[in-house]
């Protein structure tokens, strides 16, 4: 196989969120993400699937140093960002960037379309033509140099969404996060967000991190997908062994919750029940025992490692075969 | 055939502004059988919701709203009945969820407090009659240590819970037609499981009729019987569950159908697109409303507003060329 470049390379990430006690003391925290690795290549997309509170957006952020991680490394083409200093991430943030959920409260409502993505590039001391510069990336995420002048309350979501990525791409970033971009819109034009961020992510070779709760659209996008529950990595295997072979029960029941198109092969059962603990008091052992339906009293005790069962395909369950 | 609850004829609903009228929707036309549930389906916009608010009348009559046709609740039409009268039907005898727990819900009541107050008033129930329905409908959608959620907040619990509460106060005046405006849409997809199958065992238990306001098309092939499609304040389609994604005859609904990702999407091939973006209200100068965004869409789709096609019982669809619509499902 031949050498594939690493673009990110996270290494036992942790954050903890530390809450206000009485009397202002911190004593507990919310550990939103516990010793998560993550290594993503150029040319290569990967999935962060999982429920509201896994941490998989607080991962994004971490890895882009939005906010600081508690513990663990991060390195951007082989160099440790971990504890740079703001001045410093500066000049490294044109190689990363993030396309959001929501593009409208991302946009300044004042600044024309052509105003927000020159300001980039003022931002970052580009020396060619910023208009030609705005005016390419435009086209490339389908909108007419026509809206250069327009403000972003003209705009429809998707097309909203359309200038969110072209301000992510302008300064053409070699890793880039995609925080649940097409959740908030409208089912017709979802799709064309998901066409265009999966032909950009080829024709740049970007290495993409695509953050969402849908797992047939994580699917449709990704390479490798990475399960995660309540801060930690579960499952992580490439799509198709992912969706073909899952290991974890979590996984198994997370897939089998989703519904699917045909009217006459309907769900007979609950694919999960009860909810999930709070992520202040994480449950002991295996984070998930308290709704798995196999588990054992060593899951209640003992953490299980993540294991890797070949061809990349790693879960963190204490049995072999389940279910 | 089952008894049907519900008989909406015709409905339009318009809302005055100080310059202009704006129809909303547009001659909407259905019915609702007893123990059966009906899809409304349709992305922002398409007046599925001001569809199921008309119903319930919800809208200010004073100075705000202008309805046409009739809405065949029991017998009876809503659309002329005095509107205080609605008090005795709303919340009683019709029912509704909304998305947002949260927002339909009162923060500083406790969730017993907000029960209580729905069974008290509509039921005529003492204090402790009340109190005694209140848990047990807690019980009844899957609430555990019910006693103890009595005395605690919104905030006290989780958005699968808060919706559960919702769905109680809802159903503990045993309802005849329960209307669900995006019940799940805010909720994880194994919390929506839990959902939709709790409102489908309730459906079975008090046979009554369901109205599902979803965007998503995958939602209404696990739970519906019937579904109707809707664009732009108009229905297009309207079909048995199993017949529209067997034989989806509108260019629109087969646009929705595929172009949502599923398991078996081939994933090198580009997803299917739907051209454009939706149209305003006011943009719309006669003819089909989906003719800018239609593949098929010839002078006479843009000229012409096409009438209802009856392609085979029960599934009818409001296209000029149904069968275009086919090709482009094949």
């Amino acid at each position: 196989m031949e050498e594939r470049k690493v673009v990110i390379q996270a290494e036992h990430i942790k954050k903890y969120f530390p809450m206000k006690g009485v009397l202002g003391k911190t004593s507990e925290a919310v550990h939103a993400v516990d010793d998560v690795s993550l290594t993503v290549y150029e040319g290569e997309t990967v999935g962060l699937v999982g429920e509201t509170g896994c941490g998989k957006s607080t991962l994004g952020r971490t890895i882009l140093r939005l906010t600081d991680p508690t513990e663990g490394t991060i390195r951007l083409q082989g160099e440790d960002i971990t504890h740079y200093s703001e001045h410093r991430l500066r000049k490294i943030r044109q190689r990363m960037q993030i396309v959001f959920q929501d593009p409208y409260s991302s946009l300044n409502p004042r600044m024309t379309i052509g105003h927000a993505l020159e300001e980039v590039l003022v931002i970052q001391k580009f020396k060619g033509n910023r208009r030609e510069k705005a005016e390419d990336v435009l086209r490339q995420v389908g909108l007419s140099e026509a809206v250069y002048h327009r403000y972003p309350h003209e705009f429809s979501g998707g097309q909203r969404q359309r200038v969110g990525i072209a301000r992510a791409l302008i300064q053409d970033p070699v890793f880039l996060v995609c925080d649940e971009p097409v959740s908030a819109l409208d089912v017709s034009v979802q799709a064309q967000i998901v066409n265009l961020l999966k032909k950009i992510q080829r024709e740049r070779n970007l290495a993409n991190v695509f953050i969402s709760h849908d797992i047939n659209v994580v699917r449709y996008i990704s390479d490798r997908i990475v399960v995660m529950y309540l801060g930690h990595v579960m499952e992580e295997a490439d799509k198709e062994e992912l969706m073909q072979n899952p290991l974890h029960p979590y996984t198994k029941s997370l897939l089998s919750a989703v519904p699917n198109m045909d009217p006459r092969d309907r769900r007979k059962t609950i694919p999960l029940q009860g909810e999930i603990p709070s992520p202040i008091h994480p449950p002991a052992g295996c984070v998930f025992h308290t709704r798995c339906p196999y588990a054992t009293e060593q899951c209640r005790t003992e953490r299980p490692e993540l294991r890797d069962c070949g061809k990349g395909h790693r879960v963190r369950c204490h049995f072999e075969k389940i279910g | 055939m089952a008894e049907r609850v519900l008989e909406v004829e015709n409905l339009s609903t318009s809302f005055k502004s100080k310059k202009k009228v704006t129809r909303a929707t547009d001659g909407v036309s259905f019915y609702v059988e007893r123990g059966e549930m009906v899809g409304i389906v349709g992305e922002s916009g398409c007046g599925k919701s001001v569809t199921s608010q008309s119903i319930m009348r919800l809208y200010d009559e004073q100075d705000e709203v202008i309805y046409s046709g009739s809405v065949l609740f029991e017998g009876q039409n809503l659309m002329e009945i005095p509107y205080k009268d609605m008090d005795k039907i709303r919340g009683n005898r019709i029912a509704m969820i909304f998305q947002d727990a949260l927002s339909s819900l009162n923060p500083v009541y406790t969730v017993g407090n907000q029960l209580m107050e729905a069974i008290r008033i509509h039921r005529g129930f003492h204090r402790k009659e009340a109190e005694a329905l209140a848990v047990e409908m807690l019980r009844k959608v899957g609430i555990p240590e019910a006693g103890k959620r009595m005395k605690q907040y919104l905030h006290e619990l989780s958005g699968g819970m808060r919706q559960r509460v919702m769905i109680a106060i809802a159903l503990s005046c045993k309802p005849r037609l329960l209307i669900a405006d995006e019940p799940t849409t805010a909720l994880d997809v194994t919390v929506q499981a839990q959902i939709m199958n709790l409102i489908q065992e309730l459906k079975q238990s008090e046979n009554m009729g369901v109205i599902l306001i979803t965007h998503d098309m995958a939602v209404v092939a696990e739970n519906c019987d019937r579904v109707m499609v809707m664009y732009l304040g108009q229905m297009v389609e309207e079909s048995s569950v199993t017949e529209i994604f067997d034989h989806p005859m509108h260019p629109y609904t087969i646009g929705l159908i595929r172009s949502i990702p599923q398991m078996s999407t081939d994933t090198s091939q580009e997803l299917y697109m739907i051209a454009g973006s939706l149209p305003l209200l006011s943009q719309i100068e006669g003819g089909c409303r989906f003719a800018s965004r239609c593949p098929y869409a010839t002078d006479r789709c843009r000229a012409e507003e096409p009438e209802w096609t009856e392609v085979s019982q029960g599934h009818r669809v409001r296209c000029h060329y149904p069968v275009a619509g086919k090709k482009l499902g094949e």
